[in-house]
């Protein structure tokens, strides 16, 4: 090799080199996907994790899958699983499954469509759209109305889950389909919403029994080994046909606090009926106000009502922002 | 994606303002937001013409006038996760967690995998 040869050597080196370092920087720039478990799905496994996961204290995650196991065919019932990190960097998460649904004729949930909650001792919370000892009918079948369940962590290493339903809606007067994540507050009471039943409404969807959803609170026993009790905080009515403006209809869950008390929340149907929006309605955001000295009850407010054309079908609940103001997301517009 | 401001003294309607407007290339977005300390904001979308759905960013204006950026943190191409429905969770790194319901390398569903848990990280 030459001298001249060595030095076009040399400079195509450091080229290549500051090429491939620029690209590093802008790849590191950029975010990677990591996936930590695919889920397998069959007689053996979950399928379709629908809600999300959340963390414990130890790093491990929790969630749920609306589907697999092949229990309570056609649809499946569905299963509550953790994964543990790896105990290598670059290692494998670990499945562990915490509970199989058996669905309504074993007196157990069906189908959990949002994700779970985890309290700060551990204790994990979440819905079943369908299951439990409820009297629902739905296309002729026996479904249960939906539940809302509990998984404790082991006593000691090792040990099992305990697992209990809480609560089952008995029928749909006291709310039909619970889905979306459910909320705790500082006294252990949940909160969460069915997208159908209720004593209000009679637009919504048929095979449902028509009634437009409700938002429930669940209070602990006060004695222990006694029953959690449900509490409707509001029966959403929907829009009456031929009506431009009325409820909100279908509530979806992930309800949130704000620091008064008042809870937040969307409903994907309902509301303002006109244009676009007819029949059915386009969906609000509504408040729910907790009861004080003047009222009983919790006072329900419909912040906003959806045009379609601006953006219709809230179906993801809100987040309060920095700015105090709520932010969320809708399917149209 | 929308934003519910107060109206002055307790009246109804708050006040909407559109914040971004999903198109063609990512829509549906079917989890909830979740907010970063330095106000930026992060979700999912089901569906889009490029993406089996997306896990996206939109970062707040930087001054009067302007939009709020949108920016796709990533986006799914079925083997490594489809159609996330879900909203994200961080952990203290700033990694940003969740579920996609379809994709990944499972085989007994019906459909493309069985879904996964992933992980997205700057």
């Amino acid at each position: 090799m030459t001298r001249k040869q060595f030095h076009l050597f040399t400079i195509r080196v450091v080229g290549l080199l500051l090429v491939l370092f620029s690209f590093t920087t802008f790849a590191s720039a950029a975010w990677k996907e990591k996936v930590l478990y695919s889920f397998q799905g069959g007689n053996n496994d979950g399928a379709v994790p629908a809600g999300g996961v959340v963390f414990d204290a130890a790093g491990n995650l929790y969630g749920a899958t609306a589907q697999g196991f092949g229990v309570c065919p056609p649809i499946e019932c569905g299963s509550v699983f953790e994964l543990s990190p790896p105990l290598k960097q670059g290692g494998r998460w670990t499945e562990t499954v915490l509970h199989v649904f058996a669905g309504h004729s074993q007196e157990d949930g069906n189908t959990p469509d949002g994700g779970v909650i985890i309290d700060s001792s551990g204790n994990l919370y979440g819905t079943t759209a369908y299951g439990g000892t409820g009297d629902c009918i739905l296309l002729g079948t026996a479904v249960g109305c939906g539940t809302v369940w509990e998984l404790s962590p082991p006593r000691t290493k090792g040990g099992k889950w305990t697992y209990a339903t809480l609560y089952s809606f008995p029928s749909p007067k006291e709310g039909y389909v619970p889905n979306g994540n459910l909320t705790l507050d500082s006294a252990g009471n949940l909160y969460g919403a069915t997208m159908f039943g209720g004593n209000k409404g009679t637009t919504c969807n048929g095979f449902y029994g028509g009634q437009c959803g409700a938002v429930f609170e669940l209070s602990p026993p006060k004695t222990k080994g006694g029953k959690w009790t449900e509490k409707v905080l509001h029966n959403f009515a929907g829009v009456a046909r031929g009506q431009q403006s009325g409820d909100g209809a279908n509530p979806n869950g992930g309800l949130i606090f704000d620091s008064k008390g008042a809870l937040y929340g969307t409903a994907a149907f309902g509301g303002y009926q006109k244009g676009v929006c007819n029949p059915g309605g386009c969906g609000v955001t509504f408040e729910l106000i907790p009861p004080n000295k003047k009222r009983q009850e919790w006072t329900q407010r419909i912040l906003y009502s959806f045009h379609g054309k601006d953006a219709g079908g809230p179906a993801a609940g809100v987040v309060f922002g920095l700015d105090g103001n709520l932010y969320g997301t809708t399917f149209g517009g | 994606m929308f934003k519910l401001a107060p109206a002055s003294g307790d009246r109804l309607p708050w006040k909407e303002t559109i914040v971004h407007a999903f198109n063609i290339e990512t829509y549906q977005p079917a989890g909830g937001l979740v907010f970063d300390g330095s106000g930026n904001l992060y979700g999912t979308t089901e569906s889009g013409d490029t993406f089996a759905g997306t896990v996206f960013q939109l970062k707040p204006p930087i001054g009067k006038g302007y939009n709020w950026t949108f920016d796709i943190l990533h986006g799914f191409a079925r083997s490594d996760g489809a159609q996330p429905a879900a909203n994200l969770i961080f952990d203290r790194q700033g990694n940003l967690y969740s579920t996609t319901t379809q994709g990944g390398s499972g085989t007994g569903c019906s459909f493309h995998g069985c879904g996964i848990v992933f992980e997205v990280g700057p």
